[in-house]
């Protein structure tokens, strides 16, 4: 019956191919547009999670509303051990954030200093992603500027910088630093006034001990384990600090990417649509015209069950090909914008504070392809149920008098 | 505003270009009066040492600076105690700041981003040494009172003044000494009190010798600054205002 159904389907090699090619046209068209969001999306979830809320982010409950260097987290060093502890966190960083004077006699601009431990942060964020020039921090003394902020002042690799602020003493705090690298971090505010440095030079420099404004984690497994994670570190915590997930923290963010799954639960729909509709209407002719033909394998002993069988296995085939198709298209596509990727032209655009270059990459998943795929086949074969239920229900004697 | 300008810089002529006889001899017009109360340095010269007591929520303490001021343009401070801060100087020439820093050995200026910053960790900000707007210029002012020797005067902003005070009310004695300064946002709110009081004389001039600053956001906090000397007219030579002579 399997060669019966895939002879069947060439029949009509025009119809079929036409079926064939819309279904495999949707998909090459869907799976690369699901991979340019998905590299959207990479972009913004690095910026906005990897390098600053993480998957789950303790601080002390005031720091959110007022951002004062006062407002530290107590006793952050057991805390850090601990978490590292919990089976659910991946990776821990802690940070210390400041404001100060940066450049030189000659030119200087108000800064974000963000104190980093340089190991454990490169555990957390892409380190060696965001430093566009030079390299990440290796020792005490040195300092990245935000590619934006280092042209403000005229700084280069190897300059040696000032900062000079208000430490917690209220003394004035005061160092000088080498220029290790310049960042490109797609968060347009760092990248124009942030200035990271090791966070024992940001504690010295600011005279605050070993105090922290906040712990780090990301969950093991991802973005799926974020709850778990939290519900961990609170019960670890207690009340001693504000824990807040990515979600909690960052609610526009998680906005977006909700936003961005919409788009693509359209996309797949329009899918459904495709593949739906051209396998009904292929197979709703074909058992129509065939209408004499079934009768007489009906007449002559084939059961209404082995006839559906059939419909379904021919509807089956049709998707399994424009699949195939699909995937293949689909596929070369995503080659090309994951490695390549699509240059639009416009220079760096800045969307919702983040920075996208102009050559946006697509992010490849197997999900892509198996949810298009997957769907196209279900559907093509929900599709050919109703042809193939009309098909089983004729009355050999009536089918075969049809002309 | 300049009231800081005065103190700091010491040149105090607070009881204006007068003389204690001047100042009896007729009523003092209100513009006067704000001329006293904003600075009377222009055009003199003065060297200082005053004391500055900073109080926050989170920390007090207490620095010694001498400051030498030329006219209302040119000025360098330089911290002399505590230790931990010592040499740290800022230098003012027109509308430019430096600050220098001796455990860095560094000098770095000031950006127009930066001014409305505080000041070595007090409660003024580098734009309140260097501005030098006039309270006559950017404000419409009238008289609200005159009780006891004390003229109220309340100033209102003018509607294109580049000031970021919405009224300003200043309390000063018919001699032409201040009392207090009431500095409200343009919601009418009030933002911070400045108070005078402790009047000595120094070089045969009355000048209030403390002054605090209290913004009104941050109860309990303040910025206390008293002058222990203050001469006039010194004489100074063109490099005692550059940046060679911060690093001295």
């Amino acid at each position: 019956m399997v060669g019966l159904a895939w002879r069947n389907i060439w029949r009509q090699t025009r119809r079929s191919l036409i079926t064939i090619s819309a279904m495999a046209f949707g998909a090459a068209v869907c799976m690369p547009m699901m991979a340019f969001m998905d590299g959207v999306y990479a972009t913004m979830f690095d910026v906005a999670v990897t390098q600053q809320t993480g998957h789950v982010r303790v601080e002390h409950p005031d720091y959110p509303k007022t951002n004062s260097m006062f407002d530290t987290l107590d006793g952050a060093g057991d805390a850090l051990k601990s978490l590292e502890a919990l089976p659910g966190a991946s990776a821990v960083t802690w940070r210390a954030y400041g404001a100060g004077l940066l450049g030189s006699d000659q030119k200087s601009t108000g800064a974000v200093l963000v104190g980093v431990d340089p190991i454990r942060e490169s555990t957390v964020a892409n380190t060696d992603a965001i430093v566009k020039q030079g390299t990440w921090l290796t020792e005490p003394g040195q300092i990245l500027l935000g590619h934006r902020l280092a042209t403000d002042i005229d700084a280069e690799l190897g300059s040696e910088v000032v900062i000079m602020t208000q430490a917690a003493d209220g003394s004035i705090g005061a160092g000088t630093y080498t220029v290790a690298g310049l960042v490109r971090s797609g968060n347009i505010m760092r990248d124009t006034q942030g200035a990271w440095l090791s966070l024992t030079d940001l504690q010295e420099l600011l005279y605050l001990d070993d105090r922290v404004h906040e712990l780090v984690l990301l969950a093991d497994g991802g973005r799926d384990n974020v709850d778990a994670l939290a519900a961990a570190v609170k019960a670890e915590i207690g009340d001693k600090a504000l824990v807040r997930s990515w979600v909690e923290a960052n609610p526009q963010m998680a906005e977006m990417l909700k936003l961005g799954q919409q788009q693509s639960a359209i996309l797949l729909l329009i899918i459904f649509f495709l593949a739906g509709f051209g396998v009904l209407n292929t197979m709703l002719m074909s058992v129509f015209e065939r209408t004499k033909e079934l009768g007489v394998m009906m007449a002559l002993g084939t059961r209404p069950s082995a006839v559906v069988r059939l419909i379904l296995m021919e509807g089956f085939f049709l998707s399994v090909i424009g699949a195939i198709a699909g995937a293949i298209m689909g596929g070369m596509i995503d080659y090309w914008l994951c490695t390549t990727g699509l240059t639009l032209g416009y220079g760096e655009m800045e969307f919702s504070g983040v920075v996208f270059p102009d050559t946006m990459k697509g992010v490849f998943h197997i999900d892509q392809v198996t949810s298009v795929i997957g769907s196209m086949m279900v559907i093509s074969v929900l599709a050919a149920l109703w042809p193939a239920w009309r098909a089983s229900r004729l009355q050999p004697v009536d089918a075969m008098r049809s002309t | 505003m300049n009231g800081m300008q005065m103190v700091v810089f010491g040149a105090l002529a607070v009881a204006g270009m007068g003389t204690p006889a001047q100042s009896t001899a007729a009523e003092p017009t209100i513009e006067e009066l704000l001329d006293a109360t904003d600075d009377v340095n222009r055009g003199e010269s003065s060297k200082s040492t005053v004391t500055m007591q900073v109080k926050t929520k989170r920390y007090e303490r207490t620095m010694t600076m001498n400051a030498w001021s030329r006219g209302e343009q040119d000025s360098l401070i330089r911290i002399v105690a505590p230790a931990k801060d010592a040499g740290t100087t800022t230098l003012k020439v027109g509308d430019d700041m430096w600050n220098y820093i001796p455990k860095i050995d560094r000098t770095m200026k000031i950006p127009p981003g930066m001014m409305s910053g505080a000041w070595m960790g007090s409660h003024f900000s580098n734009d309140d040494l260097v501005k030098s707007n006039r309270l006559a210029d950017e404000f419409t002012y009238e008289k609200e009172s005159f009780v006891d020797g004390v003229y109220t005067i309340v100033c209102t902003a003018k509607p294109d003044a580049a000031v970021v005070w919405g009224k300003v009310v200043v309390k000063v004695r018919e001699d032409k000494i201040p009392l207090e300064v009431a500095y409200y946002d343009e919601d009418g709110e009030l933002a911070r009190k400045m108070t005078f009081s402790d009047v000595r004389d120094f070089s045969g001039r009355k000048v209030p010798a403390t002054m605090v600053l209290e913004p009104a956001d941050r109860p309990g906090e303040f910025t206390r600054i008293t002058t222990t000397a203050l001469d006039f007219d010194v004489s100074f030579d063109d490099r005692t205002f550059s940046l060679q002579a911060l690093k001295e």
